[in-house]
């Protein structure tokens, strides 16, 4: 299954706007919980007070599909001194205030309802950077490129070249002199220098087949996690029911969370390691199967698919808007971010990044590569220039 | 010149336009290829962040491309030098200029080629990658791809932003005022 970076886009806006209405719900609500106990609640503040109640109205929160009224739930009770009553020349006007607080809370709800909205803005920007590090790479791509670079580089490099029929090893032995000895060295080193090349061009295409292994289990995990999320937060939205209150359970669905670090060593063990050949020359045979195995595993990454992925447990403990933007934020920063770096991290240093398996080393350590590459290939000095000899 | 040769003229001849010249072309289109697959995979690892070991990868097979460009220059200069030793063999040496006189072979009046050297791919391992990217028409023009980001805000830093906003906008809007407050 080909990773599509546009459907998790799209997935992460899904979230940002379901989560703010989600987050709107949670605030128009303890708006008006919070309008409702200013009055002083349903208690009496003295012998000499009387109750004037009355019923929240046209107050809806307007969750697209799953729209909350909660006028059922909100009867405010204004507590009027008796006095006050008697001494007023129109009592009327007190019921007027009383009911222009109504409509305000009303509309205060509503706009509390909006900043939901506002809290959640620019999360699925969030979401987009902590996941562009291991989003934006193409496994198919750099799978391609590997195949190729077996095909036309690995397998191409051609050692044995002093068999040639064109005499180069009777020169070779011939040629005396300063160009002749010249001559005799850089032939003498050359298949040395070619299977040099040949076992290097390998560990470029282990270390990026790993990486490209990497690549597409966080991918394949990470659509399957949003589009979990998605599902929690249409669970809690229908959950409210049409006339209130908040939801008080947690969703009992899971979220689902591929278990990047199981997904990457399993990968790995099938890589396997390039065999350290301390003379390449006459294990040249070796090498290119070496390459060919990297080839082959490339042709295999895409198999991983989502459903086919290794899991982590991760149920929610509350049913809010912040538990879940924990849960969101958290696993996609812990749980694939982090162990994404972690992976890439152990192909460089060679440290396991499995804690359950001591013995586990990562495929291949990009350090120990450079270090034991022989540095520079054909220096120049093997042969004189061209303009050194007219 | 103080080289001495002591191998058939035509043997010298035949390496120095056809032999070491294949091995060279063999080597340049190795090359080309590398550069082609360096190119795609120096986009990648950009885009996947920059991780070290992807550069390491990256630096490895730009030396690779580096050798084999040294490796055709000094090809190159290996048939131009055994040319000329060839020349100055058949110039002072009776039985080679009768050899070469004789030689009736396609290759005897075939200058000495030299293969063109790869151009340098420069310092693929360096953050972000130029490509090119084509727009049909055969119009193609580069392309900076900027690295990804390895390493991001952490959720509780946004989640403090967040929270920040939230509490400023429930300050502004505030509860109406209680009218009993009057009475």
């Amino acid at each position: 299954m080909t990773f599509d970076y546009f459907e998790l886009s799209e997935q992460f806006d899904k979230i940002e706007e379901k989560l703010g209405h989600l987050k709107g719900n949670e605030l128009a609500w303890d708006y008006l919980v919070a309008a409702r106990d200013q009055l002083g609640g349903f208690a009496a503040p003295g012998d000499d007070y009387m109750p004037v109640n009355l019923w929240l109205e046209d107050c809806k929160f307007p969750v697209p599909g799953n729209e909350v009224d909660p006028t059922r739930w909100f009867e405010f009770t204004f507590w009027v001194p008796f006095d006050t009553i008697r001494d007023h020349p129109n009592p009327e006007e007190l019921g007027a205030a009383n009911a222009q607080y109504m409509k305000d809370v009303a509309k205060g709800a509503l706009e509390a309802w909006n900043n939901g909205a506002s809290w959640a803005s620019g999360l699925a920007s969030y979401c987009r950077q902590v996941s562009d590090s291991f989003t934006r790479a193409n496994a198919a791509t750099i799978c391609n490129a590997l195949e190729d670079l077996h095909t036309y580089v690995t397998s191409d490099f051609s050692v044995n070249v002093l068999d040639d029929p064109f005499g180069i090893e009777t020169i070779r032995t011939q040629w005396t002199g300063k160009s002749g000895t010249h001559f005799n060295t850089f032939y003498a080193n050359y298949d040395g220098q070619v299977a040099q090349m040949a076992w290097a061009s390998v560990q470029v295409a282990q270390t990026f087949a790993a990486a490209a292994h990497v690549i597409h289990g966080t991918q394949q995990g990470v659509l399957e996690f949003a589009k979990s999320i998605v599902k929690i937060i249409d669970q809690q939205l229908e959950a409210w029911a049409p006339y209130g209150p908040p939801p008080r359970d947690a969703p009992e669905q899971p979220a689902w969370v591929a278990d990047v670090t199981k997904i990457v060593t399993s990968g790995w063990k099938v890589l396997g390691h390039v065999p350290v050949v301390k003379d390449v020359k006459s294990q040249f045979d070796a090498v290119i199967t070496a390459g060919t195995d990297v080839s082959n595993f490339v042709k295999t990454i895409a198999d991983v698919t989502g459903t086919d992925l290794p899991t982590l447990k991760k149920t929610l403990d509350a049913a809010d808007s912040d538990e879940i933007y924990k849960l969101l934020t958290e696993t996609l920063y812990d749980d694939y971010q982090q162990k994404y770096v972690d992976a890439m991290d152990s192909l460089r240093n060679g440290s396991s990044i499995d804690p359950d398996d001591s013995g586990y080393e990562p495929p291949v350590n990009t350090s120990d590569v450079l270090g034991d590459l022989p540095p520079p290939w054909f220096p120049r000095e093997d042969m004189p220039s061209e303009e050194s000899l007219r | 010149m103080s080289d001495e040769i002591y191998v058939p003229i035509v043997k010298i001849y035949t390496a120095a336009r056809q032999g070491i010249p294949d091995q060279a072309e063999d080597l340049a289109l190795i090359g080309g290829r590398l550069a082609s697959i360096v190119d795609t995979l120096d986009v990648q690892a950009a885009k996947a962040g920059e991780p070290a070991a992807l550069r390491d990868a990256l630096t490895i097979a730009a030396r690779v491309h580096d050798g084999i460009r040294r490796g055709i220059t000094t090809l190159n200069h290996a048939a131009v030098a055994l040319e000329l030793t060839g020349d100055d063999y058949v110039a002072t040496d009776t039985q080679a200029r009768d050899e070469f006189d004789q030689w009736g072979g396609a290759l005897k009046n075939v200058e000495v080629t030299r293969t063109a050297v790869p151009g340098d791919i420069g310092s693929p391992e360096a953050p972000g990658a130029v490509t090119d990217v084509t727009i049909g028409f055969g119009l193609h023009y580069p392309t900076y791809v900027t690295p990804s980001d390895y390493d991001p805000t952490s959720p509780s830093e946004d989640k403090g932003d967040r929270d920040e906003t939230a509490s400023d906008d429930s300050d502004d809007l505030g509860l109406p005022h209680d009218p009993t407050d009057d009475y």
